[in-house]
């Protein structure tokens, strides 16, 4: 097949690279599907389907929460295997989702095997910071854990895309047409778990309503997705900005903690040191990402060049290297508050305030997790299903649109986190209590999970497919099933499905690769006896 | 009398798993944390209390009021997920005369002198020796980090000690 090696080598290089994660919401972008779909459609000479079936594996995928760096599926090896081999043979879209699944979950198993082996590179890291050595700390956060994911992740992915497309392309070609149709089936249904686990997520129960608005207002009206988008925000706005209305004659009782405002600004740092660490922090907080320390290293490797300059003598920087490499872990952007704090609490210690490790230690750990729940629920349970599923839908006809659209996740949380980062350093612990009391963050969740759960409706609507296609005769006419059900309440069956794996979601468990299993079953039964 | 639906050991207390992914599995409307160390620090309690979503109440009480609490009326009224940071507190609290049927370990940091034993879980003599007494006592503990995976009972994790 043409330019089949040079398509492997590309898509393991591409593989290797982005799962290593440089970049904490940048590399995400590159791993979604959508954006893997562009590149691999130029080397193959066909643009357009590959930013269809790319559209459709994100679908599935648009739900997924990575809490704790846990990864439930990777869409990156879905999208950067099954949208070459779907290209070269010529299936749909909706078949390229299922031949995508198995491959998202081997993902998970690459993801963990690296989180393990990414444990002995933070051991090594502590011996270095007892010698005070920076460069070598440098190479343990970046240089080797992408190294050693060489070995892991270019191979699987070399290999699928030189023999991937002939092994499924044979697999197909002897599998009876029921089993055809039932893939095709299983790939219409597929993008309702999506949807799914983002309602899943969202998950407020007194918000429902706007998800059903949302379908219907597809259905009934007949809105594309640009004008549910509009319509959908404006419905936000105006109910979280009546609230603050409400709210404002009800004012809080808690009052910031004066003692904890401790730093004055004679300062041992500069404006860029502070940016400057941010942007290390950005770039590193997910390579080095081990199940023993998280991201103490990439803590660590932010801070370097602060603590390098805050601390002369060698035994002073050596034990705040130690003492940066101990236990953290947050969400890459509402947590960046925790290294402001931190870095204005080393300068000051620096200037000689009496300031114990244990109280550096102490915020750090302390708010590390809090802030975390909040960045996940914002960053990765709001902001990107909606930006992603916005891009999928636009790119579902073939437009690369959607190839753009996706940036807009890592430009909105960088300067969240540029923001948050420098509020840290100049207030001190008081921007995490100024910004939890403002409300703002509240306001934001509620905003955003409307604008969320009536584009997940608006969504279902369009993408998810099902029907019924039996015919019968009827008062002398042929009719089918599907438009009996189509004239009681339009688009029953894709709600259905949308609600059931919700249901599922919620009172059974949340293992993606079961459910996927459990729609594949479901779709290849009704197939078999010809429901579907 | 409160239901309790989940009870879970994390070094990070609330943060994105718990938020994101058990609160919703669970159901709770009531999160409370049992920890001496936090309800003795007002402003870090400030912290959490305010970081919790919409429509949860979050609580936090010191081992010795926590018991009290349960003794007294089983925490109130509500669902609750009851979260502590460490397995000794957790222990302390049983022998105090809090019941629990089923304990879930999310996470315990590695520190210096525990060993990583499993995925998250870094854990230490004192650990596992209270882990079996829990386990003697019958309570079921696994490991469970994230709702999407299956869990693995704490006996297999043992082993690796």
């Amino acid at each position: 097949m043409k330019g089949s090696l040079f398509l492997a080598i590309f898509t393991g290089l591409y593989f290797w690279f982005f799962a290593g994660a440089p970049g904490y919401t940048l590399h995400y972008v590159f791993k979604q599907p959508i954006v893997v779909a562009l590149p691999i459609g130029l080397i193959l000479g066909d643009v357009k389907t590959a930013m269809m079936v790319g559209a459709a594996i994100e679908m599935v995928y648009v739900g997924i929460v990575a809490a704790g760096a846990n990864l439930p599926a990777d869409e990156c090896l879905a999208g950067v295997i099954a949208i070459p081999i779907a290209l070269q043979i010529g299936v749909d879209p909706s078949t390229a989702v299922v031949l995508a699944v198995p491959f998202g979950v081997l993902g998970v198993f690459l993801d963990q095997l690296r989180r393990t082996i990414n444990a002995s590179f933070i051991h090594k890291a502590d011996k270095l910071a007892l010698e005070g050595d920076i460069k070598g700390i440098t190479k343990c956060a970046l240089i080797y854990p992408m190294a050693i994911g060489f070995i892991m992740r270019f191979p699987p992915v070399f290999v699928a895309n030189l023999f991937g497309a002939k092994v499924v392309e044979n697999f197909l070609n002897v599998m009876p047409e029921w089993i055809i149709h039932g893939l095709n089936v299983t790939g219409g249904v597929l993008p309702a778990l999506g949807f799914a686990i983002t309602v899943f997520v969202i998950g407020e129960k007194t918000l429902m309503p706007f998800f059903f608005l949302g379908f219907f207002a597809v259905k009934y009206l007949e809105i594309n997705t640009m004008a549910s988008a509009i319509f959908g925000i404006c419905i936000a706005l105006l109910i979280t900005l009546m609230r603050r209305e409400e709210r404002q004659e009800i004012s809080t009782d808690i009052k910031p903690d004066e003692k904890n405002n401790m730093i004055d600004k004679e300062n041992l740092l500069t404006k860029k040191d502070v940016v400057r660490s941010y942007n290390r922090w950005y770039l590193s907080c997910e390579i080095s990402n081990s199940y023993e320390r998280m991201q103490a290293l990439a803590f660590c490797y932010s801070i370097l060049p602060i603590l390098k300059k805050l601390y002369k003598k060698k035994e002073d920087l050596s034990a705040a290297l130690v003492r940066h490499l101990n236990f953290f872990n947050t969400q890459g952007i509402w947590g960046t508050p925790v290294h402001g704090v931190t870095i204005a609490m080393e300068e000051a210690k620096a200037k000689g305030e009496d300031i114990p490790e244990s109280a550096i230690t102490g915020i750090k750990t302390g708010l590390m997790g809090p802030l975390a729940g909040i960045g996940d629920t914002v960053d990765w349970g709001t902001w990107k299903p909606l930006i992603f599923s916005l891009a999928a839908s636009f790119s579902a006809g073939g437009s690369i649109a959607g190839f753009f659209i996706c940036f807009l996740f890592a430009i909105i949380t960088y300067f969240e986190g540029y923001y948050l980062w420098n509020k840290g350093y100049s207030l001190g612990t008081n921007a995490v209590t100024t910004l939890l009391q403002s409300g703002f963050v509240k306001e934001l969740i509620t905003g955003s999970s409307i604008l969320g759960l009536f584009m997940m409706g608006s969504l279902s609507a369009n993408i998810v497919k099902l029907d019924i296609p039996i015919e019968f005769m009827m008062a002398g006419k042929m009719t089918t099933i599907q438009s009996i059900l189509d004239s009681i309440l339009p688009g029953m069956l894709p709600l259905l499905a949308v609600l059931s794996i919700y249901w599922y979601l919620k009172n059974k468990g949340q293992n993606f690769g079961k459910i996927v299993f459990i729609i594949l079953a479901a779709c290849m039964l009704g197939s078999l006896v010809g429901i579907f | 009398m409160a239901e309790i639906s989940l009870v879970r050991i994390d070094s990070r207390l609330i943060h994105g798993q718990v938020i994101t992914k058990w609160l919703k599995k669970c159901g709770a409307n009531r999160i409370i944390i049992i920890d001496d160390a936090l309800a003795g620090d007002s402003f870090m309690s400030q912290i959490a209390i305010m970081a919790a979503p919409k429509g949860i109440k979050l609580e936090i009480y010191s081992v010795e009021k926590a018991v009290e609490q349960y003794k007294e009326n089983m925490f109130g009224i509500g669902k609750l997920l009851i979260l502590f940071k460490d397995i000794p507190t957790c222990y302390e609290a049983l022998s105090k005369g809090l019941h629990l049927e089923y304990i879930q370990l999310g996470g315990i940091a590695s520190a210096p002198g525990k060993k990583a034993v499993y995925r998250a879980i870094s854990l230490d003599d004192k650990d596992v020796e209270y882990l079996k007494e829990m386990v003697q006592k019958g309570i079921e503990i696994a490991v469970h980090i994230i709702p999407e995976e299956t869990k693995v009972e704490v006996q297999n994790i043992l082993k690796k000690y």
